[in-house]
């Protein structure tokens, strides 16, 4: 270590310089200065809505900035395209895949940058040997024959290990990779740590994001936590342990008393939930889950992606249909067949992505919020413009949406109001148990404070909440109780009072315990 | 303030564009033609643009609702064969009468609409796929009736069917039986549409069909709905054009399916989805009627009025663009006026 850091290595290679993003009015990355050295695996950390993708996608050229610069090896970089940042030697490897399926191995590598034969025709063999190459060099080895597997034909840990061959076969030099163990299984994973530690021994600068925080100890050389579109601090390895780290991100110290909330807990549980099992592609993703929510309670189930966390909201919305388990609503057995049969039982979702799940873009806020309980207001087939304008207006008011004109298109009004709408709409049902995955993801730090006014209010009157966040925070500050989940399974359960940030991550992260 | 007014202004002028271009057409003709605006020739205008009016608004639910339908054309053609048969050659040798000749057409109509629904919602084939297939196969089906021959006389030669030639060719206060049923039918749509929580569902799962999901929409029900809504409209074409002929032709309604969905693009509605009215729908087949007969009367060559109906739908579906555009850029004025003026009030 002490040996690589005389030479060329962990020089600065990247330099973003006041690097600010606005989109619309609000503000996702503020003045931020972001230093990547070469030979080092440069970690980005950050809670989520921190600013570390946004950050991210500037330096990848998917986005430009407000403000700001980047420069590289002492040369301003202009990125207007990923084009640019990879001519410029910049990969990234993303969060959510974006290998091709329908594409085989060798073709996924060379993918909009197809090596060619005469000007026209696509050099297959040269591209397979060059991907045969940049594959061992990661450490999966593939003959020809597994390079013409088609992409959707690989298990996920493949795929990412493909993903990566992808930037490595262009000679990148600052290597981006965000969350790349979110899907992975462990063996799977250390395979990539491998591979990362031989990128750092070439001189590869890489830039580490992700959640887990002993990833981030074993892995990391450098540290820069964002908060709320800041950087709050910079470490370096040696200096950085857990403590610093967890504080830091939250902006708290773990140690210190968590709520002063007192809460009598009721004894009628509105939700009981019994064994409940799930699989996705013959994995179990829900692992007989069982607990209960009780009237006016809110219950938070904290979290890593991957951890069944979304399946199993899923599975209690109608969604997903459990494979086995008992799912009871004040007392009566629900079957769980699809999302109408749900919301009849009284269990109503409020979606994580807004955007994709929840809001229809062409109606009107009005029309929105009335989406789900049209029936409450039809007289003999008819919709009755008046009470559903009132009880629109009333619901609207309830969740505190702030505009005067439920009128106008839902897309005028700013993610925490678009929000509130998702969740009028849920309230309008009067359901007896509300779930929310993620129920503030992408609103700013006002709304959110609003959101969760909103929220204890609706708990105060009876309403049953349960809600899914990985932002630590946010369960700290809304749930009465929280159980944790790893692995399909919950690991943990602490109530408000002994909630720690420290029991929460070590509850969410199985394999450090294994390894404790 | 008076910025304010003006981005109001130029949205609603946006918004009301087919209705000015129809007006347009309309007095450009009449000047240039003296015989345009006789009643005559309206009745005769009205009749034209019943037939693609009526596809239109059946063809506008499945298109709200994110989808598109192709077979109404052959629908149209196979309703009237089906007809036709029944009334001249009928079942096991027995001629029907004319309300069970109507009443089987419709129902053929609206069986193959459910085919079309079921296809796209239970087996997942595309919309355009699923009903090019039930082009083919209702055009088929509708040559196979007869050997690929004409039904002849539909009147019957007592005159028996007196009530089926009445489907197209009858007067209601002067105005022809088709128009009238553009309106109520066309009425009828409007008010499902706005009025109804089934209209919107349709907006819904255009919309956003994930969202209409976890709102509790059944979203297949309610596409299967708007195919069978179409073919029932397509039917009923194909009765009142074997009723105005006094005869069924297989070959009845080839590429009408193209005009429906031209009146409807012509509309304002969306071919995503979601977006759109039954009422833009009827101006556009008035637009595209007018646009039609009036070249006619104007001596324009055959081969020209094609050429010039194929820029008016790619002109409007550009304004159309250009509106939406417009309109989130000129939002945030549009929303200070109207704060500005609940202030005032409050």
């Amino acid at each position: 270590m002490t040996a690589m850091r005389q030479g060329d290595n962990h020089r600065i290679v990247l330099e973003a310089l006041g690097m600010t993003k606005l989109y619309g009015a609000q503000i996702a990355l503020k003045d931020v200065t972001f230093r990547v050295r070469r030979g080092a695996v440069n970690v980005l950390i950050g809670e989520n809505g921190a600013g570390k993708s946004t950050l991210m996608r500037l330096l990848a050229g998917a986005e430009q900035a407000s403000a700001g610069q980047i420069v590289m090896d002492g040369r301003v970089l202009h990125l207007r395209s990923p084009r640019d940042a990879a001519a410029a030697g910049i990969e990234i490897v993303h969060q959510e895949l974006s290998v091709l399926d329908n594409l085989n191995v060798a073709e996924n590598i060379f993918a909009g940058r197809e090596l060619v034969r005469a000007g026209i025709l696509v050099d297959r063999a040269n591209e397979e040997e060059r991907s045969g190459l940049a594959l061992a060099n990661i450490g999966m080895p593939m003959d020809v024959h597994a390079m013409h597997l088609f992409a959707d034909e690989l298990s996920l840990g493949c795929r990412q290990l493909v993903e990566l061959a992808r930037s490595l076969a262009h000679r990148a030099k600052v290597l981006i990779l965000d969350e790349p163990t979110s899907a992975l299984s462990s063996a799977e994973a250390s395979v990539l740590f491998r591979v990362i530690e031989d990128l750092k021994s070439r001189g590869v600068a890489i830039i580490y994001i992700s959640h887990r925080l002993h990833e981030l100890l074993h892995l990391g050389d450098y540290f820069t936590v964002l908060r709320d579109g800041c950087v709050v601090d910079e470490g370096e390895r040696g200096k950085v342990d857990r403590t610093w780290i967890v504080e830091r991100m939250s902006g708290r110290s773990p140690g210190t008393a968590v709520s002063t909330r007192v809460r009598t807990r009721s004894t009628e549980a509105t939700l009981e939930v019994a064994e409940l099992c799930s699989r996705q592609a013959g994995r179990p993703v829900v692992n007989g889950v069982s607990f209960s929510v009780g009237k006016g309670e809110v219950v938070g189930i904290y979290g890593l992606l991957g951890s069944g966390r979304t399946e199993l909201m899923e599975s209690l919305a109608g969604l997903r249909k459990p494979e086995s388990g008992t799912v009871k609503v004040c007392d009566k057995c629900v079957s769980l067949d699809s999302v109408a049969t749900a919301i009849r039982a009284g269990i109503t979702l409020a979606p994580e992505d807004r955007q994709k799940d929840g809001l229809v873009p062409d109606l009107s806020i009005r029309e929105n919020i009335s989406l789900a309980s049209l029936m409450d207001f039809s007289r003999h087939g008819f919709l009755t413009r008046g009470d559903e304008a009132a009880r629109a207006k009333e619901a609207a008011a309830q969740v505190q949406i702030s505009t005067f004109n439920l009128e106008l298109p839902v897309t005028t009004l700013s993610g925490g109001n678009q929000q509130k709408v998702v969740l009028a709409r849920c309230i309008m049902r009067r359901p007896s148990v509300l779930l929310l995955d993620e129920p503030t993801r992408g609103v700013d730090v006002r709304a959110k404070a609003e959101i969760y006014a909103v929220l204890r209010e609706l708990a105060g009157k009876g309403l049953s909440i349960l809600f899914t966040s990985s932002e630590m925070e946010e369960t700290r500050l809304l749930a009465d109780r929280v159980l944790v989940m790893a692995r399909g399974s919950i690991s943990a359960e602490f109530t408000a009072a002994e909630l720690t940030d420290e029991g929460m991550f070590a509850a969410a992260s199985p394999a450090l315990e294994a390894r404790a | 303030m008076r910025k304010m007014g003006w981005a109001n202004a130029v949205v609603l002028l946006l918004k009301l564009r087919a209705v000015l271009v129809l007006a347009a057409l309309l007095i450009l003709f009449s000047v240039l033609s003296p015989t345009f605006l006789t009643a005559n020739n309206l009745s005769i205008l009205a009749k034209h643009v019943a037939i693609s009016a009526l596809l239109a608004v059946g063809m506008t639910f499945v298109v709200l609702a994110g989808g598109i339908d192709l077979s109404v054309g052959s629908v149209a053609g196979l309703s009237g064969m089906v007809a036709g048969g029944l009334l001249t050659v009928g079942l096991y040798g027995h001629p029907s009468g004319a309300a069970v000749a109507v009443l089987i057409a419709l129902l053929v109509s609206g069986m193959v609409g459910l085919l079309n629904g079921v296809m796209v919602t239970r087996l997942g084939v595309a919309p355009f796929i699923a009903t090019l297939g039930t082009l083919y196969i209702a055009r088929g089906a509708a040559l196979l009736l007869s050997h690929g021959a004409t039904f002849p006389n539909l009147a019957g030669d007592a005159g028996q069917n007196a009530g089926f030639i009445r489907i197209g060719q009858s007067f209601l206060f002067g105005i022809p039986s088709p128009v009238w049923m553009m309106a109520v039918v066309g009425g009828m749509a409007a008010v499902v549409a706005r009025r109804t929580p089934f209209g919107r569902h349709v907006y819904a799962v255009g919309g956003n069909e994930r969202a209409a999901r976890l709102s509790g929409i059944r979203v297949e029900r309610v596409r299967i709905v708007t195919y069978i809504f179409s073919s029932i409209c397509a039917g009923l074409v194909g009765l009142v054009i074997a009723s105005q002929l006094e005869a069924a032709h297989p070959a009845t309604g080839e590429s009408f399916e193209l005009n429906a969905i031209a009146a409807v693009v012509l509309g304002g509605t969306s071919l995503m989805g979601g977006r759109g009215s039954i009422g833009g729908s009827l101006i556009g087949a008035f637009v595209i009627g007018v646009l039609a007969d009036g070249l006619v009367m104007m001596g324009v060559s055959e081969f020209w009025q094609i050429v010039i109906k194929g820029v008016v739908i790619v002109l409007a579906v550009t304004v159309d663009q250009l509106q939406l555009r417009l309109q989130t850029r000129l939002m945030p004025a549009l929303l200070l006026s109207r704060a500005s003026l609940g202030k005032v009030k409050i």
